[in-house]
């Protein structure tokens, strides 16, 4: 996945640019960067779609009055990612759970043309049944799933995302897998090959 | 490369769940991103300083002494200044020991 990679100098990102113009050129390509390694980090710990939505948004919301407020923020990924790890935690009580930020609209599913219905029933069925297994992982499996088959991230980007090392992601990676593949079993349900 | 009979279905197994699971997050995550309203945001404010934590807990607390404050002036309210009311004694009330009432007959004329 290119241009979203974690390997780049993330770290390094600079404090707000003073200007307004060039702050919102700098905002949106931090948007367009870390959106969904955000939305990642939202969805392993609620496993819904629309609340990590939220969460993303709302963490980027956030940093965006930081700037605003001139606030200098050296590493912007790993503000938000903390603020993201905040707001899920506060997420029960968190009043933006109920106003939200942006309609639900926006979420864009696989389009259901080209299924029959008993095909697309058997597979709301099975992902049910996958969405139950996952939500038994622990969260640092769901994690690397998440970045694995949500993000495409290759070992090393999960790598550098989690700061371990790439042998740790395939060895946590294949375990992971192992267990969703016999939950997955134990309800009944046998991926196709 | 030809590889056994059981390390064939394993890896089909492996790319089945492969697919599903990528099929699965494929449904889960946006395809693209709202643009944010940045334009609606107001700026956070440097000079506001952080609340403490306690201040919920003291909040809560002045609502309670100030609620009690109130219930108990509201039962001085209620009851009259002055009126005492009388001890209870044994004596009181339909319940009482001793001899029956007396009743007096009058002979008829």
């Amino acid at each position: 996945m290119s241009g979203q990679g974690t390997g780049q100098s993330t770290d390094g990102m600079k404090p707000a640019p003073q200007t307004g113009d060039s702050r919102r050129t700098a905002f949106d390509a931090l948007y367009q960067r870390y959106n969904r390694e955000v939305w990642a980090f939202a969805y392993t710990r609620w496993m819904d779609a629309d609340i990590a939505l939220d969460i993303t948004q709302e963490s980027f919301l956030r940093l965006w009055r930081q700037w605003e407020a001139g606030e200098e923020i050296q590493n912007a990924r790993a503000w938000l990612l903390r603020v993201a790890r905040n707001l899920a935690e506060d997420h029960v009580k968190s009043a933006f759970r109920r106003n939200g930020t942006m309609p639900n609209q926006v979420m864009n599913g696989v389009p259901a043309a080209g299924w029959s219905p008993l095909e697309s029933l058997e597979r709301d069925e099975t992902f049910a049944q996958l969405h139950a297994v996952l939500s038994e992982l622990s969260e640092t499996d769901r994690h690397l799933l998440t970045l694995r088959y949500a993000l495409d991230y290759d070992a090393r980007q999960i790598a550098e995302a989690l700061g371990i090392n790439t042998t740790a992601v395939h060895m946590r990676l294949s375990r992971a897998r192992q267990r969703v593949a016999e939950r997955l079993s134990a309800h009944g349900v046998k991926a196709k090959p | 490369m030809i590889m056994p009979n059981q390390s064939m279905q394993e890896s089909r197994a492996d790319d089945g769940l492969d697919r599903l699971l990528r099929e699965y997050f494929g449904t889960k995550i946006p395809q693209s991103f709202p643009p944010l309203p940045l334009d609606a945001v107001q700026p956070a404010s440097p000079r506001m300083q952080p609340r403490s934590p306690l201040s919920r807990s003291r909040l809560i607390l002045a609502a309670c002494v100030t609620a009690v404050a109130l219930a108990f002036g509201y039962l001085l309210s209620t009851t009259p200044v002055g009126q005492t009311q009388r001890p209870i004694g044994l004596n009181d009330g339909s319940a009482k020991g001793g001899a029956p009432p007396h009743v007096s007959v009058q002979p008829r004329p």
